[in-house]
């Protein structure tokens, strides 16, 4: 924007006209947050300060069409601008992320050909993860309001016709189940591991927070103390049991990183190819060992080495 | 068959043919074993050592030195955000870090190293064809005991665990047609647990134990990306203190 002599007066004969200037910047920044921009940042350059427009300037362009001494303040224009952000925060952190795996950690980013922009995986994450924000906030608004019009007076009649809707659409808690609607957004991105883990995460922690409540209300144990030995260590074992039988029988259903972990601390257990092991024989791999510990129970157990003592199992 | 054939040591007799050729990988580990070795799970795992629990001793000897060094990394990394409970209470701090390092280290290798000693013991213990495949999860269920002694503070790793297994229960049992895939069912899973969450955090907040999930909530609902249990917390101390 050029400086000129009285742009406070310019503005807001153009600007504030101009609709197209002012939902931009609406749906970008919020009077609040452009004026913490100016003070920590704008101000401190001389040549941001010249050319930037002040921050009345901004509140005017903003609140212009608002009754005098009341603030803008659009539920719908906040959401898009928190939804925008996590679209821009989360394409750059996953770019960066592509980037930093490439140099550094030596991933390969596979498809050599460039796909279209909608087909990548990453636009796809960012866009479900912003629209599941803009979609859950715009729906939790809808849900509050239907329901503050049903339970006003002039609904009784609607009501009293439809007394299992209004029944259902009037309890305290259908803004919140209606709005998780806005999870189906996760749809956007591409069926693949991550979904699922994302998925069995929420999973986990709705359980974990639902024992908390279960708890806290006493459905669990009552008017009994709860066992001295009882808790979330009891997960663990169970966990783990299943996880070393998937590792033996099913390991192209075991988690990678897990194993290697394991393996990486098992020595004495594993053992590495000898040194001066001729290099034309094979060597079998921990993994390579492990799956055979699976045939071998599968063939219960075959050898007993005692011919060494004269004794025949 | 294999299963009745006894072995013929290859320590003793070089030219002759031991292992079913399903196993044969394994034969450059399984030849070279202790002669007194009498199973061939421990010729596997064990070969150059007849004795499990020697094994097993010299696991930990082994491993849980160089988990206290990873842990240590780890958890005083960890505890730089805390540097004022070290300036407040130095001894106490200290004290606690070294236990938690030292408790996790014994974790981590007991669990691991008691899983695998696990298969030897069973190996040892129970008859051949006794829960033949099962065994592995007992020994994995024995080695996860070890939880008892971060358990009041690994939550967070335990139910991590819990979800690789979920995980990898999920796919185990699609490979084995126990269950078949719904398109689009993960999606219906997350909806479904984002309702629990959501229910929860209506009728009581508390229950919902992180604060960072806390603040994405209220952020979901437009109500800013805030902490309001912690903030009504604040209130009530002030309050308190006012008084």
């Amino acid at each position: 924007m050029s400086p000129s002599p009285s742009p406070e007066r310019r503005v807001s004969a153009k600007s504030t006209a101009d609709p197209i200037l002012r939902n931009a910047l609406r749906y970008t920044i919020s009077a609040k947050e452009y004026e913490t921009l100016h003070k920590y940042i704008i101000s401190r350059s001389k040549v941001l300060k010249r050319n930037a427009p002040t921050v009345a300037r901004v509140e005017r362009i903003i609140d212009a069409k608002v009754p005098t001494g009341e603030h803008y303040n659009d539920y719908n224009a906040s959401a898009v601008r928190a939804s925008a952000r996590v679209f821009i925060a989360s394409a750059a952190a996953l770019k960066i992320w592509g980037i930093v795996g490439k140099r550094f950690l030596g991933k390969d980013s596979g498809r050599g050909a460039k796909l279209p922009l909608w087909k990548r995986s990453n636009f796809r994450l960012s866009l479900s993860l912003s629209s599941i924000l803009l979609l859950h906030r715009i729906l939790y608004r809808f849900f509050t309001r239907l329901r503050a019009y049903l339970l006003a007076d002039e609904a009784r009649p609607f009501r009293r016709r439809n007394a299992k809707i209004s029944r259902t659409l009037t309890s305290s808690l259908a803004p919140a189940i209606g709005a998780s609607l806005a999870g189906f957004m996760l749809a956007v991105y591409p069926a693949e591991q991550l979904r699922i883990t994302i998925a069995i995460y929420t999973l986990s922690r709705a359980a974990e927070f639902a024992y908390n409540h279960a708890e806290e209300e006493g459905w669990i144990w009552g008017k009994k103390e709860r066992p001295w030995w009882w808790g979330s260590w009891l997960i663990y074992p169970f966990s783990c049991g299943q996880l070393l039988h998937a590792f033996v029988f099913d390991r192209d259903c075991f988690p990678t990183p897990f194993g290697t972990f394991i393996l990486k601390n098992s020595p004495q257990y594993t053992h590495k190819r000898p040194v001066d092991y001729p290099s034309n024989l094979s060597w079998p791999t921990p993994l390579d060992v492990a799956e055979k510990l699976g045939d071998i129970a599968k063939l219960h157990y075959p050898y007993v080495f005692l011919i060494f003592l004269g004794i025949k199992s | 068959m294999y299963r009745t054939r006894p072995y013929v040591s290859p320590v003793l007799f070089p030219n002759s043919t031991t292992l079913p050729p399903s196993l044969s990988s394994i034969s450059p580990i399984t030849s070279a074993a202790h002669p007194l070795i009498n199973s061939l799970t421990c010729a596997t795992l064990h070969p150059s050592d007849p004795s499990c629990l020697r094994t097993y001793i010299t696991y930990w000897i082994r491993v849980f030195p160089s988990l206290t060094k990873f842990f240590t990394a780890i958890f005083v990394l960890l505890s730089i955000p805390k540097y004022r409970s070290f300036y407040n209470a130095p001894i106490h701090t200290l004290n606690q870090l070294a236990s938690r390092i030292l408790r996790y280290s014994a974790f981590v290798s007991g669990s691991i190293g008691t899983s695998w000693a696990a298969i030897c013991f069973f190996q040892q213990f129970l008859p051949k064809g006794t829960l033949a495949t099962q065994r592995f999860f007992l020994g994995g269920f024995a080695g996860g005991l070890w939880a008892w002694i971060v358990k009041s503070d690994a939550r967070g790793e335990f139910m991590y665990s819990a979800r690789a297994s979920i995980d990898s229960m999920w796919k185990v049992g699609r490979k084995r047609g126990w269950w078949r895939g719904v398109r689009g069912g993960d999606v219906g899973l997350f909806v479904a647990s984002l309702m629990v969450v959501n229910v929860i955090y209506e009728r009581d907040a508390r229950a919902i134990s992180s604060g960072a999930v806390r603040k994405g909530l209220s952020s979901l609902r437009g109500e800013g990306f805030r902490d309001h249990v912690l903030e009504e917390d604040k209130r009530i101390d002030l309050e308190r203190k006012g008084l």
